[in-house]
């Protein structure tokens, strides 16, 4: 016990000790900022998938930091304005520079053909180019998340305008009108902005991340027609986007005055079993369901051939066996090449056709 | 072209409401434009529907172009008189310029981030087309139906059609019928008009950077921002109920006549985009009981609310007629009162279905707007101690709508067996909280700065 109060003792009267405790504001501050930092790289690194349930925490400890330097002195301020600054420049450039390495799809670049032929005619240049990209792990880089780059930024932009808006806090709160809160005024005062710091930034960053990865995928849709936009807002050919595509194929080969069997609402069939979603792509067409019943309704003119749009767990449909009496064909469509093939007098079993889609003509 | 044509249509919709704003008394131009595109909107697709349906003009690009100019001709020709048009249309851009010049760099950084958030959602609206699920089923297919038959009596056959009244499906027929896809674009203007509104209203209480703080908080909102690049009628529903309460709030304390004219006139589109919900009815309250306590403009009072039952009356009235007309006798629904009276509920058992509610109400109501609710109980203490009537009100009528959803959830259960499935309904019912919990945070007595100039 002596022998730990010498040595607290002697630790006392140490330059760094002094200092330490001179500056505890500053220290908290680097503190904060640095669990902050650190933590968002881990998360980076570990949890790519799962930003979002960090995010809360992370930025609870960026606005701790924010606040924490709110309060600093302003000679503080003064001194660290300008590499703040540089840094904010610095990092929304590289934020631009992964963005445009996410838009141009730089693991596609065979898409470009002026590019392959520039590499064609130097090929040393871009061997070199391609080994540096996966020797110093550059797709680290081209991998960061949106949130990332919102969180570090929002964090400078919080830091740059902290004290001026700290300051306002409290020169508002000093003037409170007739209420007195004793000897905790400037912790509740702290804490209220802190909250709104916290709020603000972790609603920014949930934002700006948002639009930042839509703003990706709207640079490929935008390529293309606006009819053919559905698709790809959707999730592509081999999501929910295929409703569209598949629909298109239905009005192809079916006339405005038919009715359609579609399946009934369950599982995988959410999509094209809802007759009032799927009337929106088919309309005026009509739809007829099972419901139940083990009978082909008799005013179905075609049945949908689906596998299912919706979902993991896929099944086909119609799910029961049509002779070829009662087919006048069938009519394919190929998911990848949106090929159409038709057949004639075969009989419709349901367990031939898995990952099928098309229509079935039925006779009347 | 597309873009030009999707533009005109939506500023003919803006001039309109800037007129009819003008005529409603409102002086400073930043309001007017923007509770402008709102009343425009609004009022246009109205008269869209009394021209269809009493002059039997079909729902088409005519009919457009007449109610435009037919409302915005009647605005005009008032504020003609009015002598007010001059003075509101002087736009020269030599003010704004040094408006902007006096701002500090923190409100310019706050107005950056919100116009970089408004532009946005105007580059998605434009690039995608419409894919929400509700609105495929629903909003945008009705359009679509309209566009090709130019009436509604198809929506006759179809059943699920007539389920909510037309506000949003109208503003994607209004670019259908001039051949124009990108009708998503009009979710921008309503996102910015409410933005705006907030900013102005904001505005009025608080120092300038105070107020683009708050407007920026609701702009980042999780549920309204995302709510602005999709085609359902929460986001449109959610602008015109709380800016018409936050009106009707200030002219409840004020008595300014254009509060009551506006703040009535939203409220009562609120109902024009949805009726199924009753938050509506806190407004007709508000107001009554100014008329009672005050016995000020009691006429003017009195006919605002008789507005306003007429606009929720209007879409009921109109499908009822549409049926009569075509011979369709759809069965009559029980009302909620039968419904509540006829349920038979032990003590036990309704005991255990409040607490079911409660627990569904925490898990999806709640998370919408949890994340307001320690700095809003910060600004409620202040305000409490200040004796702040204005935030006090608004305290009210929060907790006015909060029971009405508890209570609906409660009939709603009564004789809907899933009525715990539709969490997503209840989550975008529960938006009409943030930007009411936002403006009481932000115009709070927490803020006030007492004997300092306001800027």
């Amino acid at each position: 016990m002596k022998l730990f109060s010498a040595t607290s003792r002697k630790l006392k009267k140490t330059a760094l000790f002094r200092s330490a405790r001179k500056n505890q504001d500053l220290l908290l501050f680097f503190l904060l900022l640095l669990v902050g930092l650190v933590s968002t790289l881990y998360v980076e690194y570990k949890f790519q998938y799962a930003q979002f349930k960090w995010l809360g925490w992370r930025v609870f400890v960026i606005a701790a930091a924010i606040v924490q330097y709110g309060a600093l002195p302003k000679k503080i301020h003064q001194r660290y304005q300008r590499p703040l600054l540089f840094i904010l420049a610095a990092i929304v450039v590289f934020y631009l520079i992964n963005l445009l390495a996410n838009l141009i799809n730089v693991y596609h670049l065979e898409r470009f053909p002026s590019l392959m032929g520039y590499c064609e005619q130097n090929e040393q240049l871009c061997d070199t180019i391609v080994r540096t990209f996966f020797q110093f792990k550059v797709y680290r880089f081209v991998s960061l998340t949106s949130y990332f780059f919102m969180y570090v930024i929002f964090l400078i932009v919080g830091l740059l305008f902290s004290q001026q808006v700290y300051k306002r806090t409290l020169k508002v709160w000093r003037k409170l009108p007739k209420i007195r809160l004793r000897r905790v005024k400037l912790k509740y005062v702290l804490l209220f902005y802190f909250l709104l710091v916290y709020i603000l930034i972790q609603q920014l960053i949930s934002a700006f991340s948002t639009i930042s990865k839509k703003m990706v995928k709207m640079y490929y849709t935008s390529a293309l027609p606006y009819e053919q936009r559905w698709e790809q807002v959707m999730g592509g050919r081999f999501s929910f986007g295929w409703m569209k595509t598949y629909s298109e194929f239905v009005n192809a080969h079916t006339p405005e005055n038919s009715t359609l069997l579609i399946p009934d609402m369950e599982a995988p069939w959410e999509m094209e079993g809802n007759p009032d979603y799927l009337r929106w792509f088919i309309y005026p067409r009509k739809m007829v369901q099972m419901k139940g019943s083990s009978e082909v309704p008799k005013e179905a003119d075609y049945a949908l051939l689906t596998y299912g749009v919706f979902g993991y767990y896929k099944r086909t449909f119609p799910t029961f066996f049509i002779g070829q009496d009662q087919i006048n064909e069938i009519i394919f469509v190929n998911q990848n090449t949106l090929e159409v093939t038709r057949q004639q007098n075969i009989d419709y079993h349901p367990e031939e056709y898995k990952n099928v889609w098309g229509l079935i003509e039925l006779k009347k | 072209m597309t873009l030009l044509t999707i533009l005109a249509i939506q500023v003919c919709l803006l001039i309109v409401g800037y007129l009819m704003a003008v005529v409603f008394g409102v002086a400073q131009k930043l309001e007017a434009l923007a509770v402008a595109y709102l009343l425009g909107s609004g009022v246009v697709s109205i008269v869209f529907l009394l021209l269809h349906w009493l002059f039997g003009l079909n729902l088409d690009a005519t009919n457009f172009i007449a109610s435009v100019f037919l409302t915005g001709g009647l605005a005009f020709l008032i504020t003609k008189r009015m002598k007010k048009t001059k003075e509101m249309t002087d736009f020269r851009l030599t003010k704004t310029s040094r408006v902007l010049k006096s701002l500090s760099v923190f409100e310019k950084s706050l107005l950056i981030l919100l116009f970089i958030l408004v532009g946005y959602t105007i580059i998605e609206n434009y690039v995608w087309p419409v894919t929400a699920w509700d609105s495929l089923a629903l909003y945008d297919f009705r359009a679509r139906v309209m566009a090709v038959h130019g009436n509604m009596v198809e929506g006759i056959q179809l059943g699920y059609f007539f389920q909510y009244p037309p506000f949003t499906s109208f503003l994607h027929l209004f670019g259908y019928v001039f051949g124009n896809e990108r009708i998503k674009l009009a979710y921008s203007f309503i996102f910015a008009s409410l933005l705006t509104s907030f900013f102005v209203l904001l505005r009025r209480k608080q120092p300038l950077w105070i107020a683009l703080l708050g407007t920026l908080f609701l702009a980042v909102d999780s549920y309204i921002f995302g709510h602005s690049t999709v085609a359902y009628t929460n986001l449109s529903y959610v602008t015109f109920l709380t800016l018409g309460l936050i009106y009707l709030l200030f002219w409840f304390h004020e008595g300014a006549k254009k509060d009551l004219l506006l703040g009535a006139f939203l409220l009562g589109l609120s109902t024009w985009v949805r009726s199924s919900e009753p938050f509506w009815l806190v407004g007709i309250g508000l107001i009554l009981l100014r008329l009672f306590t005050k016995r000020e403009q009691v006429f003017l009072g009195l006919l605002m609310i008789f507005l306003m039952v007429g606009i929720s009356r209007l879409w009921g009235i109109f499908v009822q007629s549409l049926y009569a007309a075509n011979n369709f006798y759809p069965a009559a629904r029980r009302s909620l009162l039968a419904i509540v009276l006829s349920s038979r509920f032990s003590f036990e058992l309704l005991l255990s279905r409040i607490q079911e509610i409660g627990g569904y109400f925490y898990l999806y109501s709640l998370n919408v707007w949890r994340y307001l609710l320690l700095p809003f109980g910060f600004s409620f203490y202040y305000d409490w101690r200040a004796k702040n009537k204005h935030n006090l009100t608004l305290a009210v009528m929060v907790g006015l709508l909060l029971s009405m959803l508890f209570g609906g959830i409660f009939i709603f259960s009564l004789y809907y067996e899933t009525w715990n499935l539709i969490t997503d309904s209840l989550q975008r019912v529960s938006m009409v909280f943030p930007p009411l919990l936002i403006y009481f945070i932000f115009s709070s007595q927490i803020w006030k700065q007492h004997g300092t100039q306001r800027r």
